[in-house]
């Protein structure tokens, strides 16, 4: 006990666990349609949210580098506290390698990433098509480790509140 | 400025004559319009026709690789000046590679029935010095619709060429039906840039 998480942590912490799973199901449905008007309009909301979920990130990187978060319990092993913390750093780092792999793949198709179609990103990268494929391939395959390392770290959550009774899952929630 | 070349007739020649070559001395810059070359060839391989257009708000370009073009073009007479643009329809790009293979398809250009996109013109009229008036038809999908585009003359590097940019509505030609005539997807008009180098052989 002790140690809090502040307000604003748990509320980002929520809010993209929440916004990164309508992402990833709306990323993975449009992939598997076929070159249409409903495409191109669904791709378009995917990139304008998924800039808007990249600024969120930013956001809450800078928290997290700016705001402590409450210790873990002293009872865990050197070990798992090493895999928790590397599983932590791990997560923070696909939520920006992801929104950013998406913004250079769109770049690489040939199609400049415009913000609810008003704020235009610089195109990172010129139109090349087989650089667009490889980034989508990196896309993809970085929102699959997401989803393990992120059961994971539910996994080890529901763990610590079910198995060693302790205030690791309680803290994130209130 | 208006050119005095259009107000010419066969009767004051010398004052014709020195009315047309006065703005062109004292520019200095068009050695095309000084030499007074009659251009009858394009030179396809520095010659491009380009495009662009919008998708949700964002800006795509796509150009043509092949086309044939014949032409007869005097700057000193340009009422009597004659282009025809054959562009063949499957050598688009249209921006992206999905939107390339997509664009041949029937509801768009229907590259299968409709290979080629046709241009000749009706008129051409001098503006101010170097600048134009290209006035024809333009041919795409079996849809022909009247056209007016300005055109600028000029030469860099040895290279004479015709510039010019117009927009058209695609949904005038019945590109992009069906599905596709949705225009806050595709945005209807499309911008057309046209840079025609002109040749004196051939």
């Amino acid at each position: 006990m002790g140690a809090r998480y502040t307000r604003t942590a748990i509320g980002l912490h929520w809010i993209i666990f929440v916004a990164l799973a309508g992402m990833m199901t709306l990323g993975f449905y449009v992939h598997g349609l076929h070159f249409s008007p409903t495409r191109i309009r669904l791709v378009n909301y995917h990139k304008w949210a998924g800039v808007t979920l990249f600024l969120l990130i930013l956001l809450r990187l800078l928290w997290r580098l700016t705001h402590e978060p409450p210790p873990l319990p002293a009872t865990m092993p050197r070990l798992t506290r090493w895999a928790a913390s590397a599983v932590h750093w791990m997560l923070y780092l696909l939520m920006f390698a992801i929104p950013f792999s998406g913004w250079l793949m769109s770049s690489a198709k040939g199609y400049q990433t415009v913000w609810f179609g008003i704020v235009p990103l610089p195109d990172l990268v010129q139109r090349n098509a087989v650089l667009g494929s490889q980034l989508l391939q990196l896309h993809a395959t970085l929102n699959f480790i997401l989803i393990v390392l992120a059961a994971a770290h539910a996994a080890a959550a529901f763990k610590h509140h079910f198995i060693d009774h302790d205030d690791v899952l309680t803290r994130i929630l209130r | 400025m208006k050119s005095p070349t259009m107000k010419c007739g066969s009767a004051i020649s010398i004052v014709c004559a020195l009315t047309t070559a006065l703005p062109v001395l004292a520019i200095g810059l068009l050695p095309a319009l000084a030499n007074a070359i009659e251009y009858t060839a394009v030179d396809t391989a520095h010659s491009k026709i380009g495009f662009s257009y919008t998708e949700m708000g964002v800006k795509l370009s796509g150009s043509f690789a092949k086309y044939a073009a014949q032409l007869k073009f005097d700057p000193a007479k340009p009422q009597e000046a004659h282009v025809l643009v054959d562009v063949a329809a499957s050598s688009i790009d249209a921006g992206s590679a999905e939107a390339t293979t997509e664009v041949a398809d029937k509801a768009w250009l229907d590259t299968a029935h409709s290979p080629a996109v046709h241009f000749e013109s009706t008129s051409v009229s001098a503006q101010a010095t170097g600048h134009y008036q290209l006035g024809g038809n333009l041919t795409i999908k079996g849809h022909t619709r009247p056209l007016s585009v300005p055109v600028i003359l000029t030469t860099t590097a040895g290279q004479t060429a015709l510039d010019g940019t117009f927009t058209f509505n695609r949904t005038d030609y019945g590109v992009g039906e069906g599905e596709w005539a949705d225009t806050s997807i595709v945005a209807n008009p499309i911008q057309v840039q046209i840079h025609i180098v002109l040749s004196a052989g051939g």
